[in-house]
Order: structure tokens, then C-alpha cells, then sequence
């Protein structure tokens, strides 16, 4: 081959290998990628007691406060606002990915509740089992993950 | 499925493709290779033909044939063996079909230079006295096997390993890691995101590579602009470069008791008139990690890995393709402050494409060109629970260069310019707040090595243009103003390398480096899950930069090998992300800042090796770097603490054996908010044999790590606050080569 014809079939591969290679290019459009979506924003959590007032606050994951409950007996329900970076109180999320989620330490001592086809709602009870301190954490979730926690509050259950 | 055909008709088409470009004639090169002073023949002796990158073994009379196109006026033929020393001459074609020639060996034991009839490499005085303390190959790759590159490589000389559980973990050179740190398979880019993030792996396996080059010096700046850090590029040849004279078939496993781990492998080569083919096939499984302390929970691991590719042989050079595909899920452990209690999982893939050519030039300036195109699709998946994501991100890639290397030309012995390319498509999605982003880079360098009476030169310099391109482009309260940023580079790096003796050589480099700051540093704004931590980054970042500095001493006898290196990286913008010992109230997560901030490196490294006798070695490494922020005491943080190792190595044509520690002072030298690590020394040993009958080749490792179960912590692993490093581990390592 003269060297002319051996560079026309050179570079003939090298374009082939390179359309092709674009052609068969790796691609993952059967497993498209989790849209990105907004995140609630909060710093510090509020529950109320079923008369309005405020039981507990807790900012930036720093609280004095207390909730309380009573051995044998399911509280009132409790509402929970939260912070924003400005310490104002907001609502929870209204969004169809989110909810809120707890978490008591001990479930000896307590256990949360909420009505049935309110699970995930921003309102909640607290069942005391037997009398003792243990500490409850609020959720907000988005769908699976936690876009917000509260950090630990005080739980105490009281004989009545 | 349609993925799959899609492969397939790649494959298919482009050696029908070949097959249809027509086939040269052949004719033979048969030969003899012998003892020069016993005249006896020597077997298994390795024969190839330099131009043509292909070769053969020796039969047990010493005998070999070479197939070779007829068209050839000379041939350079390479012939090495372990126990000899190398040989090369060049032959030219006579009439005959059949070129018969006889080869002469110098054995190893007697003190003579190589060789050498025919200058043909880009291979300078500094490679020859490096290829000791930074080339991994061979047995001693075989006896370091670790579940991943960074395990493989613990023990080199400056190198540590920042890990997050024992699958995500990166190797990190004189205390500076990131991207500072270019990993390549083949010399091409590996794509993957474990520069980004402790919890990210980096997605090579170790087990079927031939060999490991940790790269420093001017040649660095043929692929990265970070001159100060280095290369390490993993030899693998997944397109063939060279064709053997037989087909290959080499079969592997690996098994280590700390962790329940196993590997299978395969790996097929076949020549095919003017093609090879290679075919690859690895699969790996490991269970939670046992350490002293007990079980670190979820720290298992799955990969498989598999590739297959083909090179079709010109006259002067090759054409090329493969595949690969690279799939790994595991775990990142939990249970410390700010970590999930339970860990998280991540699943991760990698696909690549990739084309690579190189035409050779005899007799010409232009000694060769080489060009190589990548299109990799990498995938990552985070899960908080069970099947659910928390975060994921996507990377579509293309990247390639073209590299034109000389040989003499005026007062420079050889070089290359060179210009690369790349287009990333780096998307994100779940739970991360990091805006999606598009980045280019167009780079052009050029290295040069030259001598003059006793001293050697190496210089080389490369100019980068990058492009980031953030999606969404807004305000943010947390990290500022999220715009385009495009950087242009310069670094350079000259060496120079005097030979006080023929054994002494003396030299000195310096280098200005620089680095563009990667998507994560400038625009990240939001927790990581995996990694534990909120990540704050800063859109108006600079590019790195700074100024590093280089002695080094070089002694090289046949029995005894030093290197004394010291040296000196001043940085006036080095980009940090730091721990700001705040935590975001969202999500309770510590908050790091990345930050550019005045910096300075310096260390020393000192290795030796001595050969007391034909049948023992001796070696010894240690590695210090001081990293601190400049005009200040105070400690840059991630820095590992003064290490090495001593090996005492008996050894024989049949067996290897012996005894190491490796040890590390306590680093107490820390940033604000990060904690100090004690001291701590291990045991190792190992046995090695290497069985060769007719055409097959056994070679068996076992070796037992930390014999002692002594509890240690690595200073760069996130997770040494809830358990330590592996506690004694057996491992068995068993490769079987047949020349078919």
C-alpha cells in the first residue's frame, strides 16, 4: 500500500471508531436522574398544647423546655410550627412529598399517636406507659429523607 | 436490552470494519537466546519487537518465532528476562521469508551498562532512577493487593490513604489529596467523584492491573496542571498495545480474612492475524470489616468489573477500542457525631468507551503520535434507608488528547507537545442543594528532556482554559453570587539532574502549579449525606496556585538503592474545605467552608534499598510532611503524621518471603475542631512462590497483616473516632498465566 492509501484507510478507521463510538454512546435514559426539589428550611421547632399555648420551643437544637404526659392516658393533641432562619414562626410544609415524622427514645416510658389517615400530619399525641424521663425528636421528611430534625426535647411521663 | 444490541454492533462493526482494511503479509523471526558466558540456553526469556510492540517467550531450549509483516526494512528486538539484563539491537530484513538470529544474555550478578544499540523510548535518566521507589509491578504488586488502589499503594514512599470505611478510599501524596491527585487507567482520566468527597471510591479494582506508576516531575504536566501533587496511573492495556505471539489466558483469586473478602478473575488475550483482543472479568465481595475492637457495621462491599477490547496492528502502530464497565456498591459506616446511626449505602456505576491510536515514525523527528478519546457515563446513587435515594449524581464525560513526541532535534534528546479536551455534564439530583454544571477544559502542553555533559534537564509547561457553568445561576444568602466562572492557568516544571558519579546523581526541581476549583468547592450549599457533613462553598474562588520546591539526592548500585528527596510547597491560594466547628440546625450536620487560604507544605522522604547478597533485600521508607497555614503555627487539617515501613526479603527463582513493619508517630499537629491520632507500629509477612511448568505460570501470595491484632488508626480516615483499621488479616492471593 503506498503511504497515501495506508493514511486514507487510517483514517477512515479512526472516523468510524469515533461514529460509532457516539452513536453507542453510554446513556441512562431509562433511569433518569431525582429531580431536584425544594427542601423545607427551618432552624427551630414550636409545639403547642391544645389550648394554643406553647409548650415546648426549641432553637437551634437548644431547649429549656419540657413536654409532659401522664402514665395511662393519651394527651390532648399537640400542634408543631417551626422557625425560619429569622426565628419567626411558620407553618409546616404544605407540600405532597413532605410530612413530619417522630421519635421517642424510650418507648417504654411513651408512645406517639395520630389519628388514623393523619399519620405524617404536623399534630400529634403522646400515650404514657409508665412514669420516667426520655426525650422526643420532630421530623420533617420529604418524602423518604429528613429535610429538617429538631433536635432531642424532654420528655417527662407523670403519675396522674 | 436495546442498550446491549447497541454494544454489540459496535463491537461487531468495527472489526468488520477492520477485517475489510486487509491483511499483510507475514514472515518470521526465529531465534536463540543464550547465556553469554555458559552458552546455555534460557528459557522463558521475553522477545519483542519494539516497532510493532508485539512479542513471544522462549521455549525450555531457548528457542522462540516472531511473526512480523514482511514489509519491514529493520527491527528493533527487546529481549529481557529477570535474571539478565536487557538486551536490544536492531536487525534489518535480509531476502529470506525466515530471519534467524541468535541472542546473547549478560546475567544480572555482573556490574555492565545495557545494551543498548538503538535509542527509541521517551524514557529519560529520571525514570531509570525512579522506576525502584514509585513503580509497583509485578510480584511486588502482587504481594501489596489491597481491596482498592489506595490499600495497594499504603506502603509507597509519601503516600497516604484518606478513607471513609474501607471501599471509599484515595490515595493522598505529601499530605494533598482532591484532584490534586490525577488517578488514569492507561493514561486517560479515571472519571469518577472520588476526588470530590471522603465518601466516594475510587472505581478501580487492583487485582488485573500490570502495573502501578506513581508519576512526579515535569511529565505530570502532560495531564494535569497540578504539578505539586502527582500522577498515579494504573497500567492495564485494556486496548491491547502490543500482540503477543500466543494467545494469553490468566486466572486469578483473591481471599482475605478480615473481611470475608473473595475475588474471581478472568482475563483473556488472543492475537488474531493483524488484531488482539482482551477480554476482562472481575468480581469482588467483602463483609463488614473486622477490626480489633469488633465489627465495623456496614462497611461491606460488591463490585464487578469487566471490559473488553481490541487493537488492530499497522505496520508502525495500533488502532484500538473497549469497553468497560465498572459496578460497586457499598457501605459508608455511621454511628459517630453527625453520622447516620446506621450508615449509608451507595451504589455506584461506571461505563466507559474509549478509542486510542498510536502511530510510530522511524527515522523520522516525529517519532510518534498518539491519540486517545474517552466517552464514560458515571452514576451515583446514595441511599439514607433501604432502596430509598438520598442524593445522586450523574457525570457524562468526554475527554481525549493528542500527544506528538519527538526525537532529537537540535540540543533536546526527545519530548512531546500535546493538547486535551474535556466536556463534563455533571448533574445532581435528591437531596443535595449543589446547582448542576457544565465544565469545559482545553489544555496544551509540552515536555522536553535534554542533556548536556553531566547534567540531565527535563522541563515542561502547560496552559489550561476551563469554562464552569452553573444551571441555576442566582443569589444565595449562604454562599453568595452562583455565576459562570471561566479560569486560565499556567504551570511549569523544570528538573535537572546532575551525575556526580556514575552512581550519585544530585537534582533539584521548581514548579508553579495551579488547579481550577472543582463544581463541589465553588457551589455547594447543603448537607452530604454520606460524607456526614454541610457543605458551604464559595462561588468566587480563585484558582490555585503556588510555587513547590524540589531536592533530591539518587544512589544506584546494582546491590544498594537510596533516594533522599526534600521538599518545599509554598501555595498563595490553597483551597480548603474546613471544619468551622458550627453546625447547621437543619439537619445537625458539622458545617465545612471551603476556603482559599495562604498555605504551606514541606517534607522530606528518604528510601533505600540494599541487596546484602543474591538472595536477600533490604528496604526502608519514611515519609514527613509539615502542612500548615502560612505565617502561622496552625495546622492545615487531613495531614499524615511521619510513616514508614522496613522489609526484610529473602528470596529465590522459586520463592519469596519475609517480614515488614509499618509504623506512624502520633499527629498531633491539627486544625481547630479536628483531633489528634496516636502512634502505632504493625507486623507483617508474607510468602511468595512462582511455579512455571511448560506454558503456565502459578504464582501464590500469602501474607498475614497486622499479626499481631493491634489496635491502630489511620490519621485521614472520617471514621477513626468509632473504631480503628483492620485488625490481622490473612490473605491469599493466586494467579495462573498459560501461554497457549
Amino acid at each position: 500500500m503506498t503511504l497515501l492509501n495506508k493514511t486514507t484507510v487510517y483514517l477512515k478507521i479512526v472516523l468510524i471508531s469515533l461514529i460509532l463510538i457516539n452513536i453507542t454512546a453510554c446513556s441512562d435514559d431509562d433511569d433518569p436522574i431525582a429531580p431536584e426539589e425544594h427542601h423545607f428550611e427551618a432552624i427551630g421547632t414550636v409545639i403547642y398544647n391544645a389550648t394554643g399555648a406553647i409548650d415546648v420551643s426549641i432553637l437551634r437544637g437548644t431547649t429549656t423546655d419540657t413536654l409532659y404526659a401522664v402514665v395511662g392516658e393519651r394527651s390532648d393533641h399537640f400542634e408543631v410550627k417551626f422557625y425560619d432562619e429569622n426565628e419567626n414562626i411558620i407553618e409546616p410544609p404544605d407540600e405532597e412529598h413532605s410530612s413530619m415524622a417522630y421519635e421517642i427514645e424510650d418507648s417504654q416510658i411513651a408512645t406517639g399517636w395520630q389519628h388514623e389517615g393523619e399519620e405524617g400530619e404536623f399534630e400529634f399525641h403522646i400515650d404514657g406507659l409508665k412514669t420516667g424521663i426520655t426525650t422526643i425528636e420532630i421530623f420533617v421528611k420529604h418524602d423518604d429523607h429528613n429535610d429538617y430534625r429538631s433536635g432531642l426535647i424532654p420528655l417527662k411521663v407523670v403519675s396522674k | 436490552m436495546i442498550y446491549i444490541l447497541k454494544r454489540r454492533v459496535f463491537i461487531t462493526l468495527f472489526f468488520l470494519i477492520l477485517v475489510q482494511s486487509g491483511f499483510a503479509q507475514k514472515s518470521t523471526i526465529t531465534g536463540l537466546v543464550v547465556d553469554y558466558y555458559t552458552n546455555e540456553p534460557v528459557s522463558e526469556a521475553v522477545v519483542k519487537s519494539v516497532e510493532i510492540e508485539r512479542f513471544t517467550t522462549t521455549d525450555f531450549e531457548g528457542k522462540f518465532k516472531l511473526l512480523v509483516n514482511s514489509n519491514f526494512s529493520t527491527l528493533t528486538l527487546e529481549t529481557t528476562h529477570l535474571a539478565y539484563k536487557e538486551s536490544i539491537f536492531q536487525i534489518s530484513k535480509s531476502q529470506s521469508e525466515e530471519e534467524k538470529v541468535l541472542i546473547y544474555l549478560l546475567p544480572k550478578t555482573l556490574e555492565l551498562d545495557k545494551v543498548l544499540v538503538s535509542d527509541y523510548k521517551i524514557f529519560s535518566k529520571f525514570d531509570d532512577l525512579k522506576e525502584i521507589s514509585m513503580v509497583l509491578k509485578g510480584k511486588e504488586l502482587q504481594r501489596h493487593l489491597g481491596i482498592t488502589l489506595a490499600s495497594t499503594l499504603k506502603n509507597e514512599i509519601g503516600l497516604a490513604i484518606r478513607s471513609m470505611g474501607p471501599a471509599p478510599a484515595r490515595p493522598v501524596i505529601r499530605g494533598m489529596g482532591s484532584n490534586r491527585v490525577f488517578i488514569s487507567e492507561d493514561g486517560n482520566k479515571t472519571i469518577d467523584l472520588s476526588a470530590t468527597s471522603p465518601d466516594h471510591a475510587v472505581t478501580i479494582d487492583p487485582f488485573n492491573l500490570n502495573r502501578i506508576e506513581i508519576l512526579r516531575g515535569p511529565k505530570v504536566l502532560t495531564k494535569t496542571s497540578v504539578s505539586t501533587g502527582g500522577i498515579i496511573n494504573v497500567v492495564k492495556n485494556e486496548i491491547p498495545v502490543e500482540q503477543h505471539g500466543h494467545p494469553i489466558v490468566a486466572l486469578g483469586t483473591y481471599g482475605e480474612s478480615v473481611n470475608r473478602g473473595f475475588l474471581m478473575s478472568g482475563l483473556l488475550e488472543i492475537p488474531f492475524n493483524n488484531f488482539a483482543l482482551r477480554g476482562e472479568i472481575s468480581e469482588r465481595k467483602s463483609f463488614n470489616l473486622n477490626t480489633p475492637l469488633g465489627k465495623l457495621n456496614n462497611s461491606s462491599s460488591e463490585n464487578l468489573n469487566f471490559s473488553f477490547g481490541g487493537s488492530y496492528f499497522l505496520n508502525n502502530g495500533f488502532i484500538g477500542v473497549s469497553f468497560k464497565k465498572f459496578d460497586l456498591d457499598y457501605g459508608v459506616p455511621g454511628g459517630f457525631i453527625g453520622a447516620h446511626p446506621n450508615g449509608v449505602d451507595i451504589s455506584m456505576f461506571r461505563e466507559q468507551l474509549k478509542f486510542k491510536s498510536q502511530l510510530k515514525f522511524n527515522h523520522s523527528i516525529i517519532e510518534k503520535i498518539e491519540f486517545s478519546f474517552v466517552h464514560a457515563l458515571y452514576r451515583h446513587k446514595e441511599f439514607e434507608n433501604k432502596g430509598t435515594i438520598g442524593s445522586e449524581f450523574r457525570i457524562v464525560n468526554n475527554n481525549g488528547f493528542i500527544n506528538l513526541s519527538h526525537t532529537k532535534f537540535g540540543f533536546l534528546n526527545n519530548g512531546l507537545i500535546g493538547i486535551s479536551f474535556e466536556h463534563r455534564d455533571f448533574d445532581i439530583g435528591g437531596f443535595v442543594f449543589t446547582s448542576p454544571a457544565i465544565s469545559i477544559n482545553s489544555s496544551a502542553y509540552l515536555y522536553e528532556y535534554f542533556t548536556l555533559n553531566n547534567f540531565t534537564f527535563e522541563f515542561s509547561s502547560r496552559y489550561n482554559f476551563s469554562i464552569i457553568n452553573p444551571e441555576n445561576k442566582t443569589f444565595s444568602s449562604q454562599i453568595g453570587n452562583i455565576r459562570k466562572r471561566d479560569f486560565q492557568t499556567y504551570s511549569f516544571s523544570f528538573s535537572t539532574l546532575y551525575e556526580l558519579t556514575k552512581k550519585v546523581h544530585l537534582g533539584f526541581n521548581i514548579n508553579k502549579s495551579s488547579r481550577v476549583p472543582t463544581i463541589e468547592e465553588l457551589y455547594s450549599k447543603g448537607p452530604h449525606l454520606a460524607a456526614y457533613s454541610y457543605e458551604i462553598g464559595n462561588p468566587d474562588l480563585e484558582n490555585e496556585h503556588g510555587i513547590g520546591a524540589e531536592l533530591f539526592i539518587y544512589h544506584k548500585l546494582d546491590n544498594l538503592y537510596f533516594n533522599i528527596n526534600l521538599f518545599r510547597n509554598d501555595f498563595s491560594y490553597y483551597i480548603i474545605p474546613r471544619a468551622t466547628g458550627e453546625i447547621n440546625y437543619q439537619t445537625f450536620l458539622p458545617i465545612y467552608k471551603t476556603i482559599g487560604t495562604e498555605a504551606l507544605f514541606y517534607g522530606i522522604e528518604k528510601m533505600f534499598e540494599w541487596k546484602p547478597s543474591n538472595n536477600l533485600r533490604i528496604s526502608n521508607s519514611i515519609s514527613y510532611t509539615r502542612g500548615k497555614f502560612k505565617n502561622s503555627e496552625t495546622s492545615l487539617p487531613q495531614i499524615p503524621p511521619l510513616k514508614g515501613n522496613f522489609v526484610i526479603n529473602y528470596y529465590n527463582s522459586f520463592l519469596s518471603g519475609g517480614l515488614e513493619t509499618e509504623w506512624a508517630s502520633k499527629q498531633n499537629k491539627v486544625d481547630e475542631f479536628e483531633d489528634p491520632t496516636a502512634s502505632y507500629i504493625i507486623f507483617n509477612t508474607f510468602m511468595q512462590f512462582s511455579i512455571s511448568k511448560n506454558s503456565i505460570v502459578h504464582n501464590l501470595s500469602f501474607s498475614v497483616d497486622n499479626i499481631f491484632d493491634k489496635e491502630y488508626y489511620n490519621h485521614l480516615s472520617r471514621i477513626k473516632s468509632i473504631l480503628p483499621e483492620a485488625g490481622r488479616n490473612f490473605k491469599l492471593t493466586y494467579k495462573l498465566y498459560y501461554n497457549l
